[in-house]
């Protein structure tokens, strides 16, 4: 079933806790991270949306940058979560359980109170 | 190392619409982009390939934009001194004070602009023999002064016209402030695009 506006909406909205809690397990580069995302589907978000963001959240300093020579190319920039992020990912993360329970709620119950 | 031509062009492109958005970190985002490219190139995605899961140059420029104009990490209180000034300069545009920091240096920056060219002019015509008996009024402040000589004029009018643009480049800075306070600060939910 094609992607509505409103799938790609709800994405950019939990994108950023996802990554975040990608790199909580462990520092990736940029290429990597888009790979990891798109076993998960819907969750699955292009470059050019990925990029962005993991842009932002190194200009938040939720994320910190750094280089790792490679075999064969220029050094790659991998991205860890710094303490702030680490924060961020748990606030993140109880914001996301107490939204999704109630979404479960008010779709199970309608406004059946 | 020599760069593809697409990549070249893919990349110019997409400098010039990131300086265009304002974005004054775009020198260190085509970095980034660049690495990007090169870490897909590695593991052995065609070059077209690359390019088009980056989508179009502008695009990609405006997704960065949206990114990184329209939201703030936190939506708190700035946590900077210029974040304050930003704040401020926010506040005033709304105020009694934007207008009158506006009408202020932009006409006297006009005036002084005008000022300056004519003494200038004046001066200038002054060397050929013509306007002699003109005089800087405001050096000169009794209407017995002799016409000033040609070399104050010339000396004058350029100062004048300095300040006045002087005037002129602090509102173009003021007005570029506010522009920035007001796309950095989140005011209402925009789509990006």
């Amino acid at each position: 079933m094609p992607e509505t506006e409103w799938t790609s909406q709800l994405r950019r909205g939990v994108l950023e806790l996802c990554v975040l809690r990608l790199l909580r397990d462990e520092p990736n580069y940029g290429y990597q991270i888009v790979a990891t995302l798109a076993a998960f589907g819907p969750l699955a978000a292009g470059e050019n949306t990925l990029y962005p963001l993991l842009r932002r959240l190194k200009t938040d300093k939720h994320v910190e940058t750094y280089a790792v020579d490679s075999p064969n190319g220029p050094p790659r920039q991998y991205f860890r979560l710094t303490a702030r992020g680490r924060q961020r990912l748990a606030a993140l993360e109880t914001e996301w359980t107490d939204m999704a329970r109630a979404v479960e709620r008010c779709l199970k119950q309608g406004g059946a109170v | 190392m020599t760069q593809h031509p697409l990549i070249a062009g893919y990349m110019s492109r997409f400098e010039a619409a990131l300086k265009r958005s304002g974005l004054k970190e775009w020198a260190d985002i085509a970095s980034d982009v660049r690495s990007h490219i090169a870490e897909a190139l590695e593991h052995g995605k065609p070059i077209a390939e690359v390019l088009a899961a980056l989508g179009s140059a502008e695009a990609l420029a405006r997704s960065y934009a949206a990114e990184l104009l329209l939201r703030s990490a936190d939506n708190s209180a700035p946590k900077t001194p210029l974040g304050w000034l930003k704040l401020i300069a926010l506040v005033v545009a709304h105020g009694i004070t934007g207008p009158i920091i506006v009408v202020t240096f932009g006409f006297c920056g006009l005036a002084l602009l005008g000022a300056g060219l004519l003494n200038t002019g004046v001066g200038i015509a002054k060397l050929f023999g013509y306007a002699t008996a003109a005089k800087v009024s405001f050096i000169c402040l009794t209407a017995e002064c002799a016409p000033s000589p040609p070399w104050q004029l010339v000396l004058v009018g350029p100062f004048l016209a300095a300040t006045g643009l002087i005037f002129w480049w602090v509102l173009w800075r003021y007005a570029r402030l506010v522009a920035h306070s007001l796309s950095a600060v989140p005011v209402a939910p925009r789509s990006a695009a």
